[in-house]
């Protein structure tokens, strides 16, 4: 797949056949982010083998090659924005809502203010699920302030993982060595 | 010769697929017909490599498509597998192509790879 001679191709935006996103039910919710994790995986597996057998042509191939890394990154872009839209709404039918305007947080009927950095990181984590940040991704990202110390970033860590605990959220703040920060789902 | 699609809703795979256009040369490929033996051997060349990782893409597609869910497996087979199918055969036109070039010119056919 290779040469088309375009430079811009959307991905996938489109449900798959009996994708639902308005379900009530949150299995469903996981049920469908977990195909789009596995499409992800799927792609990755392509891609790493169209990189490595471009490497071997000769350059005019590999610039005719090159498009389908081209084509396959348009595609993860696709399943990505899709799972990222199954994760809001597993939060919303988990009852997880934020409030931006009064940096709230709410779960089931409790709530907890948040300050100004807690709400942004936690934000920031929501907005990308299934990826993992480092501290200085974090620091550059989610806060806009390289200039704070990586300290701040475990600290607020620590916060959050205590308020999501008190409201019972069903996630786990984790932090994977050499990948950084994500929120995962419990059980995912 | 060119094919014409339906229009669909997967405009990545409607790009690519047109991609697999057979009458497309690739940039700085000239008409077979005005080449020489040189060149033709060189152009024969590049399409075998390309066909040749084509197919190992297809290969590996079909090999990684054990491991998905029913609806993942329908998606691949919607987006990926027609997508490198139709490249594949483009690949494999114009390396006949080429190769009937060499023939002509005194060279000899190489089968496909």
């Amino acid at each position: 797949m290779a040469d088309t001679k375009r430079t811009h191709r959307p991905g996938p935006t489109q449900p798959l056949e009996g994708e639902d996103i308005t379900t009530t039910r949150w299995e469903d919710a996981r049920h469908w982010m977990s195909i789009y994790a596995d499409l992800l995986e799927f792609k990755r597996g392509i891609l790493a083998r169209v990189h490595r057998d471009i490497a071997n042509l000769q350059p005019l191939a590999q610039k005719t090659a090159a498009v389908d890394l081209e084509i396959i990154e348009a595609q993860m872009h696709g399943y990505q924005q899709r799972l990222d839209l199954w994760y809001r709404r597993l939060w919303e039918l988990h009852g997880l809502w934020l409030d931006p305007e009064g940096r709230m947080i709410r779960h089931q009927g409790r709530e907890v203010a948040l300050t100004k950095r807690e709400f942004q990181l936690l934000q920031f984590l929501l907005d990308h699920p299934h990826r993992y940040f480092s501290t200085s991704q974090i620091l550059g990202q989610a806060w806009v302030d390289p200039a704070l110390f990586p300290e701040e970033v475990r600290n607020y860590v620590r916060r959050l993982r205590r308020i999501l605990a008190d409201l019972a959220v069903p996630v786990d703040l984790v932090n994977k060595p050499g990948k950084g920060y994500s929120l995962v789902f419990r059980g995912s | 010769m060119k094919k014409v699609k339906p229009k669909s809703a997967r405009p990545d795979v409607d790009a690519a697929v047109r991609g697999g256009d057979w009458s497309q040369p690739m940039d700085g490929e000239i008409a077979p017909q005005q080449a020489t033996i040189k060149q033709a051997l060189y152009w024969r060349r590049i399409y075998t490599e390309i066909l040749v990782m084509e197919e190992q893409v297809l290969a590996r597609i079909r090999q990684l498509m054990t491991t998905q869910s029913n609806e993942g497996r329908r998606e691949v087979e919607q987006t990926n597998v027609p997508v490198v199918i139709a490249q594949a055969e483009r690949f494999r036109q114009r390396r006949g192509y080429w190769d009937a070039r060499v023939m002509e010119l005194g060279g000899e056919s190489q089968p496909e790879p």
